[in-house]
């Protein structure tokens, strides 16, 4: 059926304001950053004038040996703190999901990190793990001053702990979504495999896990769009530091575009970041859409 | 030997009783329906025997065996759900061989018994689908598929055909029929469907209220309901039943309700008392005749109020005395809403119920 000339126009009218909107402050601020990726475009010298240079940037961004040192960060910091997020999520979507006294404010509860603002958690976690009064250390130290550990000073433990405030913080939004998958699965099926022999374990693994796969999948995607996105906790707990050892890829940016004023190589920085989280919404999508689309049909 | 046996189960949520005092025995190779209105806690008692659920109180045993304290996979059973509950994940075959596959058989025998009941079945070309790219139908064999290749000690249905169809359901009715004769396993039916209920039962259990109201071979629960509620649920259309009392006079029992008076010859073995109070007279709309009363009928007048129209036969709807009666008798095109007409029975066929007690009722002597 096709739509009356009047209702079309009534409806481009109707749009149009989203549609303004999404392209004031989605579709210009992207496109100004491709075109400002291709210059040359110092924020602290403004008596040099903004110079196009075509791909230059990029060209200096995959020969920069700094950069390099970000993306492999970033890369172990996505695919730690979202494996771990998915295996800490599934663990509480079980939990949550079965019937006990109390389940309403477990689940509250296990939201907590989740809903407490990044800047604040992220702050918090430095007083966890600052070498003096931290929490973490009179957890696993005690009395034994001399023992205490300068967290955010050592390269790997550093990493480590922003791995932990990470998981710590969104690991309930995973668990969310898988709890979500969990109870699309008809009590009805996991009946029929008790019948059928299969013990807790064997439930889970032949029934729940497969069945679960859209709800995982999607999670994977948010979680590791967002972990490659990381900017906060790196912000208000390391600066990046010790040395570039927290750097990831979205601070590495923010610095050379906001510290050393660096706009074009910044932008490129930015760019590089919005190109690949687009690739990888592309790619899951395409994987959870057709998962999530066979499920629909049966 | 019994092939199931349900001693005194009870099953309370809170303060909700679902199932009271329910006892019960199957004989080997049985097929015991169980048949009542929906909540009537029929399905509670069907995951009760599967395990699926615990009965606050009572025992179940299966074959010698008691199983109150075993799981669902060491009850030697197998179930087909409502909603069939295959995974869909899995195409037929892995399907029908998960359960051979938990119960770590050996390959072979998996192949073997999956070909069995492929024939069995007629289910051959489906084995490599995955459930979605089946219809109802076809879902509905493997999940039968799925209770036959283990070949269990006991069969649990869970109103399998209430997603199907009338003409598919009658199809399957039969094809179940035949799976049952050529297995022999004992087997539990639930549902809410009468017409299920009496062409696959040898054994029916009408429930209401969690609570047993009958157990018979179809014939006698139809011909012989033990109380009204068993009276009213069983036969379409349902039985008409008339609220008024009883008195006991002699050797004569006087049963009125409303305008309508009758009396019948009282049972010799019972009291003054047990045969007065509260009574529930019943007539099925089959029993009753659009004609003048012959010798020992009785009869009363009514005023048409609709005829349905069934093919075969009309429902007349007669208004008497205030209560409506519903007459099923041979097309008649003369017959239209507002005559009067005379409705005439056998006392043979009345049902008497005082205080909810089945009476046997004679006709009047000479």
């Amino acid at each position: 059926m096709t739509a009356h000339p009047a209702d079309r126009a009534t409806a481009r009218i109707m749009v149009c304001p989203a549609l303004l909107f999404v392209a004031v402050f989605a579709l210009y601020p992207a496109m100004d950053s491709l075109v400002l990726s291709l210059h040359r475009l110092y924020v602290s010298l403004p008596g040099l004038e903004s110079s196009f240079i075509g791909f230059d940037n990029y060209a200096e961004l995959f020969r920069d040996p700094a950069a390099r040192q970000t993306f492999i960060v970033t890369l172990g910091f996505v695919v730690l703190s979202t494996a771990l997020e998915l295996l800490l999520g599934t663990g509480i979507a079980l939990v949550i999901h079965e019937r006990f006294t109390g389940r309403g404010g477990v689940r509250a509860a296990v939201l907590i990190p989740w809903a407490i603002p990044a800047v604040v958690a992220s702050q918090m976690w430095r007083f966890l793990a600052n070498d003096q009064y931290g929490a973490l250390n009179l957890m696993f130290f005690g009395d034994r001053t001399d023992a205490y550990v300068p967290w955010l000073a050592d390269p790997w433990t550093a990493f480590g702990v922003l791995v932990a405030a990470d998981v710590w913080k969104t690991s309930s939004f995973a668990g969310l979504l898988i709890l979500a998958g969990l109870q699309s699965i008809p009590e009805e099926t996991c009946d029929a495999a008790r019948i059928d022999g299969a013990g807790a374990w064997q439930r889970f693994r032949h029934i729940t896990l497969p069945l679960l796969k859209p709800a995982l999948l999607a999670a994977l995607l948010f979680r590791t769009i967002d972990a490659f996105r990381m900017f906060d906790l790196v912000f208000v707990m390391t600066q990046g530091g010790p040395g570039d050892a927290t750097q990831v890829i979205q601070f590495y940016g923010y610095k050379t575009l906001f510290v050393e004023g660096r706009v074009g190589y910044g932008t490129a920085v930015s760019v590089t970041v919005f190109a690949a989280t687009l690739l990888l919404s592309l790619a899951y999508l395409r994987a959870v859409g057709s998962t999530l689309l066979s499920r629909a049909s049966t | 030997m019994a092939g199931l046996t349900l001693r005194h189960i009870e099953k309370t949520v809170g303060r909700t009783t679902i199932l009271r005092d329910v006892s019960l025995e199957a004989a080997e190779g049985e097929f015991v329906v169980l048949l009542g209105p929906s909540g009537c806690g029929k399905s509670t008692l069907l995951r009760i025997i599967a395990g699926l659920e615990s009965p606050t109180r009572g025992s179940v045993r299966i074959g010698n065996r008691p199983v109150d304290r075993l799981p669902p996979q060491e009850r030697d059973i197998a179930m087909v759900f409502q909603h069939y509950a295959l995974y869909p994940h899995l195409t037929v075959r892995a399907n029908l061989a998960f359960g051979l596959t938990m119960r770590k058989e050996a390959p072979s025998v998996i192949e073997s018994r999956i070909a069995e009941t492929a024939t069995l079945l007629d289910i051959h070309d489906l084995l490599d689908r995955k459930p979605r790219e089946l219809s109802g139908g076809q879902r509905q064999r493997v999940a039968m598929g799925r209770a036959i290749v283990r070949k269990p000690r006991l069969f649990l249905f869970d109103e399998p055909l209430s997603n199907l169809d009338a003409r598919l359901r009658a199809s399957m009715r039969v094809e179940l029929q035949k799976l049952h004769q050529c297995l022999g396993t004992t087997t539990v039916y639930v549902t809410h469907d009468q017409v299920e209920a009496m062409t696959l039962g040898q054994t029916i259990v009408v429930m209401n209220h969690g609570g047993i109201q009958q157990i018979g071979a179809p014939g006698r629960i139809y011909h012989e309901p033990a109380n009204p509620f068993v009276a009213g649920f069983i036969g379409n259309p349902p039985m008409n039943l008339f609220e008024g009392s009883c008195r006991r006079r002699g050797r004569e029992l006087d049963f009125r309700a409303g305008a309508l008076t009758l009396t019948m010859q009282a049972p010799v073995q019972d009291t003054d008392a047990a045969a007065s109070g509260h009574a529930t007279l019943g007539l099925r709309p089959e029993d009753i005749a659009l004609a003048p009363p012959g010798p020992g009928q009785s009869a009363f007048e009514g005023v048409i109020d609709v005829i349905e129209n069934l093919g075969g036969d009309h429902l007349v709807h007669l208004v008497v005395g205030g209560q409506r009666v519903m007459v099923r008798t041979a097309p008649d095109a003369a017959r239209r809403a507002g005559d009067v007409v005379t409705a005439s029975w056998s006392t043979n066929a009345l049902h008497l119920f005082i205080n909810r007690q089945r009476v046997p009722v004679r006709p009047q002597g000479p």
